[in-house]
């Protein structure tokens, strides 16, 4: 086993340690907790046969395995900046909301 | 006719905001409501001591947010125009007269200031800046206006429920024009003039360089593909 293997098998076990402290937390959601799941095993799992996500690929009619793999994590990558922004715009709006709510409790009334 | 609410949103305009104020009063404009965005100097202190309606953004959200903040105050207060002022000093409290006039005489709902409309001397740079703002209005939005950046308007307070502005930053310019266009607005551009000075040219209304154009620009693309 070559030692990028044993790197990419400990990150992934640290990386499922935390899906797993989130849960006990309750900050992910049920469809989030079993996609991060399944994601940190398949990456062990190709960690420990490099050959199996070969076979996947040409069955996808990619060439190299490690094509598949930056492709998808390309997309998924987009995705989730993709997510990201529209949450951060959101939780942008709600601030407002807030900010906006306080300046009219707070006014300044002469005029009463 | 009822008074209109002078709403101001100010954000760091210790230089300016007095004088604005005092302007408006004496043009006989009591109902003024200066927001004061969050501001780190005086502007809140000075628009307070002025006997006015002033309020105050904890934390500074941009000018969309805060004319949106004092748009909410004035329906509030049963408001029946409302006119957007600036706080810089660029408007000139006299043209509010005409501004309101297409509203009180039922020939519009908003009433949009164009600085091109009135023959006066815009700096070589901003009219660039300020005809490629007109080029994306019209075609992301479909409204063709001789102004699209002018942050002198007035609304019927019909017209002020229906366009609730979200976009916190600069881009709520083009968001007035979008909500016009898709409630249907009835408006009509009104020639204003702007006071260029260097200092309203070096601030380029903060917020508003050009490379902060650019990010408006990708904000207003953005937005129309549904992101």
């Amino acid at each position: 086993m070559e030692i990028v293997q044993i790197l990419i098998i400990v990150f992934s076990l640290f990386a499922l340690s935390r899906v797993f402290i989130n849960i006990k937390d309750r900050n992910l959601e049920k469809l989030e907790i079993i996609f991060w799941t399944l994601f940190w095993l398949a990456a062990i799992f190709v960690a420990i046969f490099p050959a199996s996500i070969t076979i996947i690929a040409e069955l996808l009619g990619v060439e190299r395995g490690v094509d598949l793999l930056i492709y998808g994590v390309i997309i998924l990558l987009s995705y989730m900046i993709f997510r990201l922004y529209a949450k951060l715009e959101n939780t942008e709006k709600r601030i407002t909301k807030i900010v906006r709510t306080i300046a009219i409790k707070n006014e300044n009334n002469i005029h009463k | 006719m009822s008074e209109p609410y002078i709403v101001i949103a100010a954000y760091n305009e210790e230089k300016n905001i007095g004088n604005v104020i005092e302007n408006l009063k004496s043009e006989g404009y009591s109902k003024i409501i200066v927001v004061d965005d969050g501001s780190s100097d005086n502007t809140y202190s000075i628009a307070k001591s002025q006997n006015i309606f002033v309020l105050r953004h904890i934390i500074n959200r941009g000018q969309g947010a805060a004319l949106q903040t004092g748009m909410t105050y004035a329906l509030k207060h049963g408001a029946e125009y409302i006119v957007h002022f600036d706080a810089d000093g660029q408007h000139d409290a006299k043209e509010i007269k005409e501004i309101l006039l297409p509203l009180q005489l039922k020939r519009a709902q908003v009433a949009l200031g164009s600085r091109f409309l009135k023959k006066q001397k815009i700096p070589l740079k901003r009219k660039i800046l300020l005809k490629g703002g007109i080029i994306a209005v019209w075609v992301l939005n479909g409204i063709k206006l001789s102004d699209t950046h002018n942050g002198f308007r007035a609304f019927t307070k019909e017209a002020a429920k229906k366009i609730s502005i979200t976009s916190d930053k600069m881009e709520h310019a083009s968001e007035i024009l979008e909500k016009i266009k898709k409630h249907k607005i009835s408006y009509e551009e009104v020639p204003v003039t702007i006071k260029y000075t260097e200092e309203t040219l070096k601030n380029g209304r903060k917020g508003q360089g050009h490379f902060d154009s650019v990010k408006i620009l990708l904000k207003m693309i953005l937005k129309k593909v549904g992101v």
